[in-house]
């Protein structure tokens, strides 16, 4: 998959102008740099989110996957309703929350838990989809350093036969999800 | 203590209404005369000697039945034209006219014009929904016009059907919307609903009572007849805010 961006800006701002970026089929590729340079920005193109540019995507993601730096819960409901609006898979279900640690969270509401919490709950919601190119922003935000190895463990497995776009300010990501790219804005 | 903390406390609540019934019957004891203001007491020995009576309950019914149909229709209309107006920008603008008529009009004019279209029976029903529709409409337009833009786009990104869109996203999100839409119009709805009965007079209804308990001035009759008005209010807001609810818990669960 490649996006060549003609240009990108937000009103005067200009984002990306004339430049190209690659995501070749089944690699890892970290998109890294400062806060507001323009990671997400890139990623949001790069899985068709952001229509709002001139450029062009050169074989796009099939079926991209989106983890959002924000959880993105609905969070007046509980933990099980929140997976059962994406899946009917019961059985999935109950596995991803037992992996990533929520096993016997199921009913309790998204406001009441922690930040680590909804994280693996964001987690946990894309694990039960399918895609064939999966773009993480910030996927570890708020976890700590024991979790953060636990829950890239199951991503790196999740991803196995996937393609796999990192948006990161932490070098210190990189090998935990085995990085094998990266594009330094 | 805290504002919420009393008022989230049943019996300081329950503390504030006998407070307020102890003003009344001070204030009747110092007039003295029942035709302007009855005692509580004789209020509810008024409202007793009428309970046992299939009259009464055969006006409660005239007019409960009626007011709740009113409701339960304009709140279903409500919710189909607000579902409209968020996805039509052109229904919305054609509504917005309709609704600011239909809010801004008084109720005596709509009855007097609605008594020239209907029966005097059907009053209340078409003035119950007159009043719930605009409240209801505007609250769950504005409640769909506040559903998390973020929350949409994840619900697109992992590709939720619109059922499930519609169950997850945009029912959590107008619930309080609709919580204060059935708090505010219920009340209404027996408000105007009651004072249309009162002007088109439908036979054996709560309004034509009131009106009878006035022309014979039996004032302790008339409070009877309104403090039945206010606990069937109050009963029938909560209920419905507990449906609403357990709706709303069913949807997601």
């Amino acid at each position: 998959m490649k996006a060549l961006i003609g240009r990108k800006a937000f009103g005067d701002r200009i984002i990306f102008s004339g430049c190209s970026f690659s995501f070749p089929e089944h690699s890892r590729t970290a998109i890294l740099g400062p806060s507001g340079c323009g990671k997400t920005t890139l990623m949001r193109i790069a899985a068709g989110l952001d229509r709002d540019w001139e450029g062009r995507l050169e074989s796009p993601p099939r079926l991209p996957l989106v983890l959002f730096q924000e959880d993105r819960l609905i969070e007046s409901i509980s933990v099980l309703s929140n997976l059962r609006a994406v899946s009917d898979d019961r059985r999935g279900i109950e596995s991803v929350l037992s992996s990533l640690g929520l096993g016997g969270e199921e009913r309790k509401v998204v406001h009441d838990l922690s930040g680590g919490m909804k994280r693996r709950l964001a987690i946990a919601r894309i694990l039960l989809l399918d895609c064939d190119f999966l773009f993480l922003d910030e996927p570890f935000r708020g976890l700590d350093p024991g979790m953060r190895e636990h829950v890239a463990s199951i991503i790196s497995g999740y991803a196995s036969h996937r393609s796999l776009v990192l948006i990161t300010h932490d070098e210190e990501d990189l090998p935990l999800l085995g990085i094998d790219r990266t594009i330094r804005l | 203590m805290r504002l919420s903390t009393i008022q989230g406390n049943k019996a300081a609540r329950a503390g504030a209404v006998i407070f307020w019934i102890a003003v009344w019957a001070v204030a009747a004891a110092a007039i003295g005369e029942e035709l302007f203001l009855p005692s509580p007491l004789s209020v509810c020995r008024s409202l007793m000697e009428a309970l046992p009576e299939a009259s009464f309950w055969s006006s409660v019914l005239f007019t409960l039945s009626r007011i709740l149909a009113g409701f339960l229709v304009s709140a279903a209309a409500a919710c189909c034209t607000a579902a409209l107006s968020y996805r039509l920008p052109i229904f919305s603008l054609l509504m917005e006219p309709l609704v600011q008529i239909i809010r801004a009009t008084p109720v005596a004019s709509i009855v007097i014009l609605v008594l020239v279209w209907v029966r005097s029976s059907s009053l209340s029903v078409v003035i119950s929904f007159l009043m719930v529709f605009p409240i209801i409409y505007t609250n769950l337009l504005e409640g769909l016009g506040k559903t998390d833009r973020d929350l949409l786009e994840a619900a697109a990104a992992y590709r939720m059907k619109a059922i499930r869109k519609i169950r997850y996203v945009y029912i959590p999100s107008v619930q309080p919307f609709m919580d204060s839409a059935i708090r505010t119009s219920l009340g209404l709805a027996w408000k105007s609903g009651i004072a249309a009965e009162v002007i088109g007079l439908p036979d054996g209804s709560i309004g034509e009572r009131l009106y009878e308990a006035k022309i014979y001035l039996d004032t302790p009759e008339l409070f009877a007849w309104t403090a039945a008005v206010i606990a069937l209010a109050f009963a029938f807001e909560h209920l419905f805010l507990l449906l609403s609810r357990l709706a709303a818990k069913a949807a997601v669960s």
